[in-house]
């Protein structure tokens, strides 16, 4: 099924409005992420904070491709298989995932 | 015209994907939030084919194509399920309990449409 360029405009001209839109939720997904973070380093992480934030990073891996950022879902990748894991998160693994938590905030903030 | 029913809780999947469908391949389509009103809608409305994401609360995917698969009016619709889950274990389970086809998220949204028409033999 091969999309015309003018199908193709369309599309991308919708998505971008559904991208608009969907913003607000996806910086508070991130920003779950980041509590989450903090928490690690806190060493504060509470089991409901945890699941929480494997959720909402699950569900930024699952999306944030479709709309052109795979760097983004790659990002959101590393979070879930973190939190998604039976490991006891050490406060060190912050530093580990700041610079993905840094690559989402960006792109949130397009 | 094809008629292809979407279940999935997060409203930007659910319209990114039918955004694809209808732009794309001009199909269509119907869409759910939760597992128990897409088998509703499915009962109601008898699309083509479903795309059914995994992970929902209440009802998740697999659990829903279990019900349609019991229910003689909803048996013989093909589901794709669609998952954010990578490993190849889940993958393998998802497509060892009889689906159509296992879809990965994220997707393309220009060649979605093809994958699925791919999957389910149908006519470009």
């Amino acid at each position: 099924m091969q999309q015309t360029p003018a199908q193709a405009a369309q599309l991308q001209a919708a998505m971008a409005q559904v991208w608009q839109k969907s913003l607000p939720l996806l910086r508070d997904r991130v920003n779950t992420l980041g509590r989450a973070l903090a928490a690690i380093q806190a060493d504060q992480l509470t089991p409901e904070l945890r699941a929480n934030a494997a959720l909402e990073a699950h569900r930024l891996a699952g999306l944030l491709g479709t709309f052109g950022y795979p760097e983004g879902t790659d990002a959101a990748r590393m979070f879930e298989i973190v939190f998604d894991s039976d490991a006891i998160l050490q406060p060190g693994l912050g530093e580990t995932l700041a610079p993905a938590l840094t690559t989402l905030q960006t792109i949130v903030t397009t | 015209m094809r008629k292809i029913l979407i279940v999935d809780d997060e409203d930007d999947i659910r319209a990114v994907a039918a955004l694809c469908l209808e732009t794309i391949a001009g199909w269509e389509v119907l869409t759910a939030t939760s597992g128990s009103e897409g088998i509703r809608r499915a009962l109601e409305n008898k699309p083509d084919a479903i795309l059914l994401d995994v992970m929902m609360p209440e009802m998740d995917g697999p659990t829903t194509f279990q019900h349609l698969q019991q229910d003689p009016h909803t048996r013989s619709i093909p589901v794709l399920l669609l998952t954010a889950k990578v490993q190849g274990a889940d993958q393998r389970r998802f497509a060892d309990m009889g689906v159509a086809a296992v879809l990965s998220k994220p997707f393309d949204p220009l060649t979605l449409s093809s994958q699925i028409s791919a999957a389910l033999g149908w006519e470009r």
